[in-house]
């Protein structure tokens, strides 16, 4: 049990990411109001990240942190309002028409809602065989082949191809739509919230069979989700978003035991854990997210922050994202080391120097010993 | 409904629905078979110098209007006219609308934009009004030509309706998955978003049916619409209007086919829309 | 010991959806809730959780019933019985709900004030006046700041962490002896979610009010409740005292489930599954009804329905395991065998 199923893969860290997203940021202008000028919103704000072949990064955030719409302006079906997505050296934000559909295919999506992400008036066969057929990577007949084969490599039966999509259950409806993505051998896989309508017993399914995939065609993933236990358990790597950015960028593994970033650590400390031993010492944020329409000045969750050196310059220094140890980035002027230095932080009104904090609440069970050494 | 058992559960579970649909065939099948039907020439006029007007009788079963011609054989080719033109009518409303609101559903923004704008123009003014007006500047109506202004005025509606179900279907993630496949816009909007704004487009069509065939009836009782001695309902209706006191059969029985065709229309819509809707929220 | 404040015995609830099926939703449930106490019903979309607690509150429609021969009594009356009149009396007053969605448990039209005065208006009879300031005082109660402001705002003005915190001060205002919530924090973020558990954990230790919290999530099982139901098939399963269910689970359903579930702090590795979906509430398996997706069947399970055994004091189990305990070929590994170092 305690085997580890996968073996630490070989990455080429080295080499070019396969994916490369640089100050990306989506505005949205709200709708004019009668006798109100249009709010900008940033859904996305400045974000950056690298992801390398056959790893699994995940982005992890609450409702509205902006992950869903970093995850879609990748694939263009949003388009960014500025910055930069090279994938395998391409440069996405640049490719129109036909270059555009044809990139497509080395990128495909796994959508949260079971229900909407059919089409109702489809056979499930149909739904497969499409992206095959628009590719022309397959003859009517040989799509229809592999469509059967795909099915069952979902753990799905062939013959459900006759099938229309609200003959399945939730679960089923999940493979189907992996199924789908597969169906035009894509490099990577966006999973955009995949379990998080499922109940437990298929989630653990679902994980499984994404796993395996992985494994078996050198998939590399980005996992968009809000369950950290989910996301501990599946990713590599796992950057946390928060207000449009990214707050917290790192192994999982060092997130996990080590989270730097205040919110990391709420966030961690707030999943309910399934173990009635576990006493109750909790970080509980007050208060709720502030509105995307309206953010904080600096850094944007210093209004809701219980890092004990939060002060005056964390309202006016917004914090770069800074690689604090080898592979870990954070955005908090308050966690040294940081680029931010003592006299800058004063001149903004800073009165508590930076001190490194990490509450044992924000650690999980299995992480406790090693994070309290530290 | 892939078997007859599922056929015959659907109507049993329906019978408004099947009562307004089994009305709607014997009624279009009178109209195509009235050659075989009609007792009598509809346009014959066997007593011209007398202009008698005969009472319903074993003869003549509803009566002769003031030429002495059948009414119960004008009444079956008037039907043809009737329903020929509203349903060609409503295929051009249909085709028209339907594409002009997915072009703009499926373009949006400045495009959409002036599109609706167009039509928000033309809805400003009353059908009966818009319809007049062209009646006059036109001149004497072919049936085609009545068919196309008939069709051409009234999808106004039925394309901010598909727009409106084109924008909520963009939004559905089958659509984004179908763009992350790589499909072309022209796929997307034929294969993923139409088929699946086709139920609303189906109830306007069947309600819109209806409204043409009570509109094309009032042109033709102006004396716009078809010009006799070609019976329609409606220059039927016209005919018998001075008489109505002495010759009501005149009136009455194109009348009461109008009634009942349009009533017999109207409720197939509204079971449609409720079938389909529900159908819908399963799903 | 006193008895219980809630007893449930023997309740069936059948939907009749036409066609002559019948959906037994919810099929010979029994427990027992003790004053101040809480209790978890634990369990997957079907199990007939949810349906559970809309019996309890007499708010099933058709074409559902409660078939005669279940019984719910509260207070020393039946509520299967109860004349409307009394039932109203009772609901919101005796025994209080807190829905999944706050947004649709909220009328939109009316501000939050007035929605929580009215419940003071109803079953206190209180003026315009008071019940108003009950609700402000209410709302405070449940750490929503500047409470005076808020009830004057409505539904859609707030989030839903607040949405949330406005309906337990609707719970609360008439000091109910009983609350049942029903999943009341699936539909929010884990920070917010944090909130309000420690919210309802702090009102229910004010004010010793008894909760039957229903729930998906075992996390919040772990942190919330004393004592545990686990349903499956509209039956329930196993039925235990908290700590029990995670160091000795004894139903292979809820083993699968406490297997199933990735959690914090566990290294990646392979999660371990159930095979299959629920079945339908119109087609329950004969037998054991979790018997398709389970790994011990035998051909007892195929014929024989399992009844509840008792494996311990206060835990019995709905599995023919605890009669032939010889046929477990993989022994149940304790999940939870290591305490916290914290606690230590």
């Amino acid at each position: 049990m305690t085997t580890s199923a996968r073996e630490p893969r070989k990455t080429a860290r080295d080499g070019e990411p396969l994916l490369s997203v640089r100050n990306l940021t989506k505005a949205f202008a709200s709708r004019k109001r009668l006798f109100r000028k249009a709010e900008v919103v940033y859904a996305v704000n400045d974000v950056s990240f690298d992801v390398h072949d056959g790893e699994t990064l995940a982005i992890v955030g609450e409702s509205g942190c902006g992950k869903t719409t970093t995850g879609r302006s990748i694939l263009r079906l949003i388009e960014p309002t500025s910055g930069e997505i090279k994938f395998a050296g391409q440069d996405v934000a640049a490719l129109k028409g036909s270059a555009l559909r044809k990139m497509r295919r080395e990128m495909q999506i796994i959508f949260q809602d079971p229900f909407s992400s059919l089409n109702p008036r489809m056979t499930v066969g149909a739904i497969i065989r499409e992206g095959m057929l628009i590719h022309g990577l397959a003859t009517r007949a040989e799509a229809e082949k592999r469509a059967g084969d795909l099915l069952e490599e979902v753990g799905l039966r062939a013959e459900y191809a006759s099938r229309y999509p609200h003959e399945f259950s939730g679960g089923q409806r999940q493979r189907i739509g992996v199924a789908r993505a597969l169906s035009v051998q894509p490099r990577l896989i966006i999973c955009d919230e995949p379990v998080s309508a499922l109940d437990v017993s298929v989630q653990a399914q679902v994980i499984n069979l994404l796993q395996d995939l992985q494994r078996d065609r050198n998939l590399t993933y980005i996992f968009i989700a809000h369950d950290l236990s989910v996301v501990e358990h599946i990713a590599d790597r796992v950057a946390v978003m928060y207000l449009g950015k990214i707050v917290e960028l790192a192994e999982s593994e060092a997130l996990f035991s080590q989270p730097l970033m205040p919110y990391t650590q709420a966030l961690l400390s707030a999943a309910p854990v399934p173990d009635p031993a576990r006493t109750r010492d909790r970080i509980v944020l007050q208060g709720d997210v502030p509105s995307p329409a309206n953010l904080p000045t600096g850094c944007v969750f210093h209004p809701r922050c219980h890092h004990p050196a939060r002060d005056e310059a964390c309202a006016k220094i917004v914090p770069p994202l800074e690689e604090k140890e080898t592979g870990h980035f954070v955005a908090c002027i308050k966690q040294p080391p940081t680029m931010v230095d003592w006299a800058q932080q004063q001149s903004a009104g800073g009165t508590k120097p930076p001190e490194r904090y990490l509450p044992l609440a924000a650690l999980s069970p299995s992480h406790r010993s090693e994070g309290v050494q530290s | 409904m892939r078997n007859r058992a599922t056929v015959a559960t659907f109507f049993r579970s329906r019978p408004g629905m099947t009562l307004a649909a089994a009305s709607l065939v014997v009624i279009i099948a009178t109209a195509i078979a009235a050659p075989l039907l009609a007792p009598y020439d509809p346009v014959a006029q066997p007593d011209i110098v007398g202009g008698n007007i005969t009472a319903p009788s074993a003869a003549h079963p509803l009566g002769t209007d003031q030429f002495s011609r059948d009414v119960l054989s004008r009444l079956l080719f008037g039907a043809r006219v009737s329903l020929l033109v509203g349903i060609f009518a409503t295929v051009v409303t249909v085709t028209v609308g339907t594409a002009y609101g997915l072009a703009a559903g499926y373009s949006g923004g400045i495009v959409d934009e002036v599109m609706m704008r167009l039509v928000d123009a033309f809805m400003s003014i009353p059908r009966v009004l818009l319809v007049l007006a062209l009646v006059a500047l036109w001149g004497q109506m072919s049936t085609t030509g009545l068919i196309l202004l008939l069709g051409l005025t009234g999808w106004f509606q039925l394309s901010r309706l598909v727009r409106a179900e084109v924008l909520g279907a963009r939004q559905t993630d089958y659509v984004a998955s179908a763009r992350a496949l790589g499909a072309h816009d022209f796929r997307i909007a034929f294969r993923h978003v139409l088929p699946n704004v086709l139920p609303p487009i189906i109830v306007f069509a069947t309600i819109g049916l209806g409204n043409v065939i009570v509109l094309e009836a009032g042109l033709s009782y102006l004396g716009f619409g078809i010009q006799p001695p070609a019976p329609s309902w409606g220059n039927m209706i016209r005919d018998g209007s001075e008489l109505m006191t002495a010759a009501w059969w005149v009136s009455l029985f194109p009348g009461l086919a109008i009634v009942t065709t349009v009533m017999a229309v109207n409720a197939l819509g509204e079971s449609l829309r409720r079938s389909l809707g529900r159908s819908e929220s399963r799903a | 010991m006193s008895a219980p404040l809630l007893t449930v015995k023997d309740l069936r609830t059948y939907f009749y959806p036409g066609g002559g099926k019948v959906a037994r939703s919810v099929d010979g449930v029994s427990f027992h809730i003790n004053e101040g106490e809480t209790v978890g019903i634990v369990g997957e979309s079907g199990c007939g959780k949810s349906v559970t607690a809309l019996s309890i509150m007499r708010l099933i429609r058709a074409p559902g019933r409660v078939e005669a021969g279940s019984k719910i009594e509260f207070d020393g009356k039946d509520l299967v019985t109860l004349d409307d009149d009394s039932m109203r009396r009772i609901r919101g007053n005796r025994i209080a709900m807190i829905f999944q969605e706050p947004m649709s448990a909220l009328n939109p039209v009316f501000s939050v004030g007035d929605q929580i005065a009215e419940v003071a208006r109803i079953h206190a009879g209180a003026s315009r006046r008071d019940a108003w300031k009950k609700a402000v005082e209410m709302l405070a109660l449940t750490g929503i700041p500047a409470p005076d402001q808020r009830a004057k705002q409505y539904p859609h003005q707030l989030s839903g962490g607040m949405r949330q915190r406005v309906l337990i001060a609707m719970a609360l205002v008439m000091n109910p002896a009983l609350i049942i919530a029903d999943e009341p924090t699936t539909a929010l973020d884990v920070t917010i979610q944090a909130q309000i558990l420690e919210l309802l954990r702090d009102v229910q230790q004010k004010f010793g009010t008894a909760v039957l919290l229903i729930t998906h999530d075992l996390g919040v099982i772990a942190e919330m409740t004393k004592r545990v139901i686990v349903m499956y098939g509209g039956e329930v399963v196993e039925e235990t005292s908290t700590p029990d269910l995670f160091t000795s689970a004894h139903h292979p359903y809820s083993e699968g489930l406490l297997h199933a579930m990735p959690r914090v702090g566990d290294k990646r590795e392979r999660l371990n599954v159930i095979p299959g979906t629920v079945p339908p509430p119109t087609a329950w398996p004969s037998g054991c009804r979790f018997r398709d997706r389970c790994k011990y069947s035998w051909e007892r399970t195929e014929h024989e329905h399992p009844p509840l055994y008792e494996i311990g004091p206060g835990h019995v189990s709905r599995c023919h395991l605890a009669d032939e305990p010889e046929r477990r070929k993989d022994p149940h590994k304790p999940l939870v065998a290591r305490r916290s170092i914290d606690a230590s």
